[in-house]
């Protein structure tokens, strides 16, 4: 069977999400039938591995924690070894909505950078009602602008689609801290690009975020530290985009 | 009277006749060398009351001597019984070395006094912690390093579990 998904494989990465984990994979079946579905399951100590091999996904179960950069790296280096051409990443918690899966990737297709990131704040203005949230967001998106020297509206998406440059890229350095923003000013610097695109996120259904109030400016802080020294590293030669596509041509 | 009359002849009966009882076993025996070193020496002093003034000025340095042999000592044989990797010893062995030179050379830390207008013990003190602190930058550097490889091995591991997975499904 060979459809809009037959090359490319979704990336769920999870940590004890047993609840959300079945309605979310049986969801992506009805909106992205025949699309891979790869669980790397961050030792959980409940059965979301069960339950996400019993719903028909691959499951990658990493012996110790190692942070949601970590299974995604997992991930990563699982995609580019099986030769898919795009790997998305979605959270478990539900809050993107899989419906969207296929706008991204027309969106990934059509306009052919190498990440493309699912947007809440392109889509509706409205999703933070937290002011000091909005406020850490904003200043975030801001800042990442300017390094990025590209337009960034939503910093801390986790819904994004990158090609199989950055997989590998990924695959061999993925910043560990905060590898939402982070990887956006890494790979802008390494030659790659990136584009978003506006997409309605959901509430989470299980859990809430761990950003209340003074916290995310305190977030904001450190996610600016931490890019700040990604600067101070010199860029990496060998993961550079016009390396790499001479290296994987 | 000095605390040398009172404490040093059971003292330093006590350490050889300890150093004697454990130091039967084949392992024991250098410890119980230095036991019987430092109870002998307790002896001397106790037997030759002049002894103790003549060490009175350098009581401090005597002390740093002995810490440092001991630190020595404790280092090389946490490496001979494979405890301690050799290149994490290195800068134990150096802080130690150090240590023993201060106490056998004092005018050798004297550039230290005269600059901060320490004394001695406070000079002594600045050089163990700055050590100290190498050797904690040492550790943060080593386990930076452990996370990564750990980081990699857990990932290898989900990997090939997988992998296996896929064969057995195949057949």
């Amino acid at each position: 069977m060979s459809n809009q998904f037959s090359n490319s494989v979704l990336l769920i990465p999870a940590l004890n999400e047993e609840e959300a984990l079945g309605p979310l994979l049986a969801e992506i079946r009805t909106h992205c039938p025949g699309l891979k579905i790869v669980v790397i399951n961050d030792a959980s100590e409940d059965k979301t591995s069960a339950v996400a091999r019993d719903a028909g996904a691959v499951v990658l179960d990493l012996p110790v924690n190692l942070g949601v950069a970590g299974a995604m790296q997992t991930g990563f280096r699982w995609a580019f070894e099986h030769g898919y051409r795009f790997a998305i990443r979605c959270d478990s918690d539900g809050q993107h909505p899989p419906a969207s899966i296929p706008a991204l990737l027309c969106h990934m297709e059509a306009s052919g950078v190498d990440l493309v990131i699912g947007s809440r704040a392109l889509a509706d203005n409205s999703f933070e009602n937290s002011l000091l949230r909005r406020l850490g967001i904003e200043y975030l998106s801001r800042f990442l602008s300017i390094i990025c020297r590209h337009r960034v509206t939503d910093p801390t998406s986790g819904f994004q689609i990158v090609n199989r440059l950055l997989m590998y890229y990924f695959a061999h350095e993925y910043p560990s801290d905060y590898p939402e923003p982070e990887s956006l000013a890494l790979l802008r610097r390494q030659g790659y690009r990136f584009s978003e695109f506006g997409v309605p996120f959901r509430p989470r259904q299980g859990g809430d975020s761990s950003l209340h109030g003074l916290h995310s400016l305190y977030f904001a802080f450190k996610v600016t530290l931490s890019l700040l020294v990604d600067r101070a590293r010199s860029v990496d030669a060998r993961y550079s985009r016009s390396e790499l596509e001479k290296k994987l041509a | 009277m000095s605390p040398w009359m009172t404490y040093g002849l059971p003292g330093g009966l006590a350490l050889i006749a300890a150093a004697v009882l454990f130091g039967q076993a084949r392992p024991a025996r250098l410890p119980a060398f230095f036991l019987t070193l430092i109870g002998a020496i307790f002896l001397l002093i106790v037997l030759f009351p002049g002894l103790e003034d003549a060490f009175l000025p350098n009581k401090i340095r005597l002390f740093m001597g002995g810490i440092s042999l001991l630190h020595l000592f404790i280092t090389l044989e946490t490496v001979r019984r494979n405890a301690l990797k050799e290149r994490y010893a290195l800068l134990w062995l150096g802080t130690g070395l150090v240590l023993l030179f201060f106490a056998v050379y004092p005018d050798g830390i004297g550039w230290l006094v005269q600059v901060t207008g320490m004394h001695y013990t406070s000079a002594i003190i600045i050089v163990v912690f700055t050590f100290l602190i190498l050797i904690a930058f040492h550790v943060s550097l080593v386990l930076s390093n452990y996370e990564n490889d750990r980081r990699r091995l857990s990932q290898n591991l989900a990997l090939l579990e997988a992998r296996i997975r896929d064969l057995e499904n195949r057949k």
